[in-house]
């Protein structure tokens, strides 16, 4: 196959300078639709994203665009890759929706959303705020009201 | 105020509404949605702002908290069991907090709220305007009245339940077919006051219906079913006829000329239907036709219903209950199709000519038969079956005496 692949160049909050392939920047919607539009062409600035997170989120495209034909044939391996990038402490982690989020690129947004998700489920109230450092701003009566509404609230 | 330790990551300030939301959205069961609303206020928020629907079973001071704090909420489910439902139940003045608050409702269930009057769905007609879907069935004090400010308002009304509701009027539906142009469901099961002038004047207007029950109705005739087949016609599949003893021959011969996208049908009571329109019916749906309910159609005979048999390749249930006159000759040419039977729920009860050679001949060419019912069937007793050797599929319920709960497919 004839790679007449176009470079794309990202500087982050930072500085400093990231070059990908057409392909892999094309798993961001957001730099999707400036490349249709011709809008691409000169080094796209991320004033949100530092030159750390965006090397993570560029490492993530970059595999998942590598591993699109091999994800029928072995998608386990996919999925332990993903497995693996997400363990990183919560900052970082935040960070990464936050970039997923702003670049728009579903599935890494998928993957960390449902990371942060797998903490909540099946904890209590209390162990959530622990694990997220979330102060408890309900007094015990409104705490208590909201439980009673659950009472009479239901799908 | 040195930190002594590098200070640990908030998840409230690190991320912003979306991205909570896009993490609520993620989990599944109702528990961890409660869970979510009970970490803090924010949180709380968002969980109470993201649900779209309701069931609530409370008084008007509950009401007015639920709708302070679930401001999206686009489905309302009020209903109540017919056994139990509470006292007083739901209220007009319950009505008049909805309509004030919930305004971006769109889908409203008060099945049994037996309390409510025409003055509770003034408040619903004057302040719901977005509402498309209303059921009121077995709200008995209801009147045209109180419906018409309904279809006055909601003029984008999609679906209307209005089974048990005996004091409906063709008032209504000449209001309905003035306002509710998209109306595309409605149920009048049982508003005996219906008649052939009012179903011409509502598809005038609403011509796009395409599930249209009414059952006991039994004012309604021919001239009406006809004007409706016409008018609705490629849109219509589901007609729910039971007990309506006036209708007959033309109108399924109408529904068989215009109504190819037909269903589900039942004309079950209609006791003047014959061989001759039942054929054609069969001819004209015989890809779309799913469930056919003839119970007590007294003149069907095996002419009309081998072609059923062998035609509606899609039919799925058939009750042909207290048709004396079937044979186990209706089953004979089934042995010629070649595909596949896939019919589910077969009813013959009371059918005194139908033996244990007929359902044979019926197995034979059908392996998916989840349901049959065979009560007061001289000729087909289980003993018979066993005897004759006949294999019912696995999953498949035999009523040989009436102790079995029926499936409600041909309701």
């Amino acid at each position: 196959m004839a790679s007449t692949s176009k470079k794309i160049m990202f500087k982050s909050s930072d500085g400093e300078t990231f070059e990908v392939e057409e392909a892999v920047a094309m798993e961001s919607q957001t730099i999707k639709h400036m490349i249709e539009e011709d809008c691409a062409n000169n080094e796209i600035p991320l004033p949100n994203v530092t030159s750390k997170i965006l090397s993570k989120v560029l490492e993530y495209c970059k595999k998942h665009v590598d591993a699109a034909d091999d994800k029928e044939k072995y998608p386990d391996e996919l999925k332990a890759w993903d497995a693996d990038f997400v363990k990183v402490d919560q900052n970082t982690l935040f960070d990464l929706i936050l970039a997923a989020n702003y670049l728009n690129i579903k599935s890494l947004l998928d993957l960390i959303c449902q990371t942060v998700a797998d903490m909540i489920k099946g904890k209590r109230p209390d162990d959530i705020r622990k694990t997220f450092n979330i102060k408890n701003d309900f007094t015990p009566e409104e705490e208590e009201e909201v439980r009673r509404e659950y009472q009479w609230a239901y799908e | 105020m040195a930190a002594v330790v590098a200070s640990p990551v908030c998840i409230n300030e690190s991320l912003t509404d979306d991205e909570l939301r896009s993490i609520l959205s993620r989990l599944e069961s109702d528990k961890d949605k409660e869970v979510f609303g009970l970490v803090c206020k924010r949180w709380l928020h968002l969980q109470s702002t993201e649900r779209k629907k309701l069931s609530v079973r409370a008084g008007p001071h509950m009401l007015r908290r639920m709708a302070a704090r679930f401001t999206g909420v686009l489905e309302l489910d009020l209903s109540q069991s017919v056994s139990r439902s509470f006292y007083p139940g739901v209220t007009d003045s319950d009505l008049a907090v909805i309509a004030e608050r919930f305004k971006c409702l769109k889908v409203f269930n008060l099945q049994n709220c037996k309390a409510i009057t025409d003055r509770g769905l003034a408040s619903i007609g004057n302040g719901l305007s977005s509402l498309q879907s209303l059921d009121v069935s077995y709200c008995r004090k209801l009147t045209d009245k109180g419906l018409s400010t309904v279809a006055e308002g909601c003029h984008d009304l999609k679906s209307l339940h209005l089974a048990g509701c005996r004091f409906v009027t063709d008032g209504l539906l000449l209001t309905l077919s003035r306002n509710c142009n998209n109306l595309v469901e409605l149920c009048l099961l049982g508003c005996s006051n219906i008649t052939d002038s009012g179903l011409a004047d509502l598809v005038n207007g609403c011509q796009h219906i395409s599930f249209l029950d009414i059952n006991k109705c039994s004012n309604v005739g021919d001239i009406g079913i006809s004007k409706v087949a016409e008018v609705c016609s490629s849109f219509l599949k589901t007609l729910k006829l039971l007990d309506c003893y006036k209708v007959g021959d033309e109108s399924i011969f109408s529904l068989s000329k215009f109504c190819k996208n037909l269903e589900t049908l039942i004309i079950g009571g209609c006791r003047d239907v014959s061989d001759e329109s039942v054929k054609s019916l069969a001819a004209a749906c015989k890809n779309s036709l799913k469930n056919l309910r003839m119970d007590w159609c007294l003149n069907i005979s095996d002419s009309s219903l081998g072609c059923i048999l062998t035609q509606c390749k899609n039919l799925e249930a058939l009750d042909i209950g207290c048709c004396e006159e079937v044979t186990d000759a209706a089953f004979q040419d089934l042995r010629n199709v070649e595909i596949e039977f896939g019919l589910k729920v077969l009813k013959v009860s009371n059918c005194p000519k139908i033996t244990v050679s007929g359902i044979g001949m019926l197995l034979n060419q059908c392996s998916s038969l989840e349901y049959l019912d065979v009560r007061s069937c001289p000729h087909v007793t289980k003993a018979g079956c066993d005897e004759a050797g006949l294999m019912f599929p696995e999953c498949c319920k035999v009523n040989f005496t009436g102790n079995l709960s029926e499936p409600d497919v041909l309701v």
